[in-house]
């Protein structure tokens, strides 16, 4: 069950900002759908690996060439903030 | 002859490499339907008319000069198109339904879209879907409703609603939608049209704004079987840009053979709760499947149900990891931007992978992913291909999935095992319950597309389901 507290720590972690409205909604969905994530249970998994990726694939290389790549001017065109070549963020330190 | 709009890719090749009607002409002809009937259906988001007929001159010249020998080197040359909003066009507008990139350009295009373009395919615009992919209705959009041309009342399934909304209404000769777990196959039995998801690496995923990183996969959607086996052999193959992308040869999906195949009846998926008139077209549709020389047999497969709770976890962690590069800072707006569905996906993905939570939710869910795969292997060493229905029920109202937090893994249970597992399958239309058409999905072992192929085309042989089209009713 996920109360309002559980609701503003998630809240936290993933940098999202919900109304009071929304953290009633969420608490409420979110329980409602781990009724099919336990039911996971059910089933014994005491003798099998995880799965994590499915194409078989290992240790994906390849050759240490010059690719194509986006120019300055391309990486910066959908940049809210940008000066001298660079784009800019809120501050994360404080001045003193 | 028939208006140009109306063909499908076959015909659309065969007339332009006879000369009997030019590109600049076809692709006129689908932006006329568009401007005619899409104030009604709503399935595209951004539109790329002027674009459009540039390239489709630039084609009609290229076959002046070169004549039916063009086409070998461009395959799909002078075919206009639609194009999910979720694939990154350079210089068009690309925003995947989110408010969050309202205003996005990306400065590179997705490979698929690239090798479409290298083939000489024609972007005719992007279309709409549920926001980030997150939906079976089309209904998260954050800017569009999408109809289902067939009830302009219901949703057209999702997220891939616009793409197949397109194909059905004949607003562009064939389309291009990706899945995660329905995203295709969903709605193309909803609109009854023809979908075909690939197994996961068969395509590239670069340049495709990701949902869930494990599962996603591009894939066609179109008039027929054929039409979409012919677009799989140009967008499939190995990518550098995609290191999930698999090595093996691709072949031409158009040409295959198979003197015997036995499709398995799994009874397990036709235990759950679906609508009669859908389990009776799916049978047959098993039938029908029998008469043209298929052999069939019942399996056992674990209960789909068990997949839903897999998925979820799989998905909403993806998901959650996928969207935290959205910070508004590099593109896009700021994350309190997100629609409440995101959202919702973003918190359940962010719990199960939280510390005291990983092991009982996401570590769990991993290995009944492994149950899921091993399952399914035992069940392809007695049988080629699988069969069930696409979808339990047929196109819903608008507004009714919304209460539901689970609806669309609930509408998707039955793609969700195959998905988790990286299989390919496809969706074929199998008839009309009433005025709605109702699709038959076939699965097929990991890299078993030439299967699903080879029937698909024999049954569209024989059938005229995928003939159908619907009159778009106006609403007044």
């Amino acid at each position: 069950m996920f109360t309002i507290e559980d609701i503003e720590k998630l809240s936290e972690l993933v940098k999202l900002p919900v109304s009071e409205a929304e953290k009633e909604s969420l608490s409420g969905m979110l329980s409602q759908t781990t009724l099919y994530m336990d039911m996971l249970n059910e089933l014994d998994t005491s003798s099998v690996d995880a799965t994590y990726q499915v194409t078989g694939l290992q240790n994906v290389y390849q050759d240490e060439t010059l690719n194509k790549t986006l120019t300055q001017e391309e990486v910066l065109e959908n940049a809210k903030i940008k000066k001298d070549g660079m784009i800019g963020t809120t501050a994360v330190l404080e001045r003193e | 002859m028939k208006d140009l709009y109306l063909l499908n890719l076959k015909e659309a090749l065969n007339g332009l490499k006879n000369k009997e009607f030019t590109s600049v002409e076809l692709t006129a002809s689908c932006i006329e339907r568009i401007k005619k009937v899409d104030s009604e259906i709503k399935a595209y988001l951004t539109l790329n008319f002027e674009n459009a007929l540039i390239e489709a001159k630039k084609a009609d010249e290229i076959i002046a000069s070169r004549g039916e020998e063009a086409f070998e080197e461009f395959p799909l040359l002078g075919v206009p198109y639609a194009l999910k909003d979720n694939f990154s066009t350079k210089g068009i507008r690309t925003t995947a339904s989110s408010k969050m990139l309202e205003n996005y350009i990306p400065p590179f295009e997705s490979t698929v879209s690239e090798r479409l373009k290298n083939a000489g395919a024609i972007v005719l615009g992007k279309t709409n879907m549920d926001a980030f992919a997150h939906g079976s209705s089309t209904e998260t959009s954050d800017f569009l409703k999408t109809a289902n041309p067939w009830d302009l009342s219901r949703v057209p399934g999702g997220s891939s609603g616009g793409a197949a909304a397109a194909v059905a209404a004949n607003m562009c000769i064939f389309s291009i939608g990706s899945e995660t777990a329905g995203s295709i196959r969903g709605p193309a039995s909803w609109c009854g049209v023809t979908g075909f998801k690939p197994s996961y690496g068969r395509v590239s995923r670069y340049g495709v704004l990701a949902m869930a990183s494990s599962t996603d996969q591009p894939g066609p959607i179109g008039k027929t079987m054929w039409d979409c086996s012919y677009i799989l052999s140009i967008i499939a193959g190995k990518d550098l840009n995609d290191a999930t992308s698999v090595t093996n040869v691709v072949p031409d999906y158009t040409q295959t053979n198979y003197s015997e195949l036995t499709i398995g009846i799994p009874k397990s998926y036709f235990d759950l709760e679906m609508d009669e008139e859908v389990k009776k077209l799916t049978y047959e549709f098993i039938e029908k499947l029998k008469e043209l020389g298929f052999k069939t047999k019942e399996i056992d497969l674990i209960s789909p149900k068990y997949s839903i709770g897999v998925y979820t976890i799989i998905q909403r962690s993806e998901v959650s990891s996928n969207l935290a590069r959205l910070d508004g800072i590099r593109y896009g707006l700021t994350r309190d931007n997100f629609g409440f569905e995101a959202k919702k996906r973003m918190f359940l993905g962010a719990h199960v992978l939280s510390s005291g939570y990983h092991d009982k939710y996401y570590t769990k869910a991993q290995k009944v992913r492994t149950l899921i795969i091993n399952d399914f292997e035992k069940a392809f060493g007695e049988v080629d291909l699988i069969v069930s229905p696409t979808m339990p029920i047929t196109a819903l109202k608008f507004g009714e999935g919304e209460k539901n937090p689970l609806f669309g893994e609930m509408m998707d249970v039955l793609h969700e095992g195959s998905a988790v597992s990286g299989l390919s399958a496809i969706s074929l239309p199998i008839g009309f319950a009433g005025n709605l058409p109702v699709g038959g999905q076939l699965i097929a072992p990991k890299l078993g597309e030439e299967k699903l192929a080879y029937v698909g085309i024999k049954f569209q042989e024989n059938t005229d389901f995928h003939k159908q089209f619907p009159e778009i009713k106006k609403n007044d």
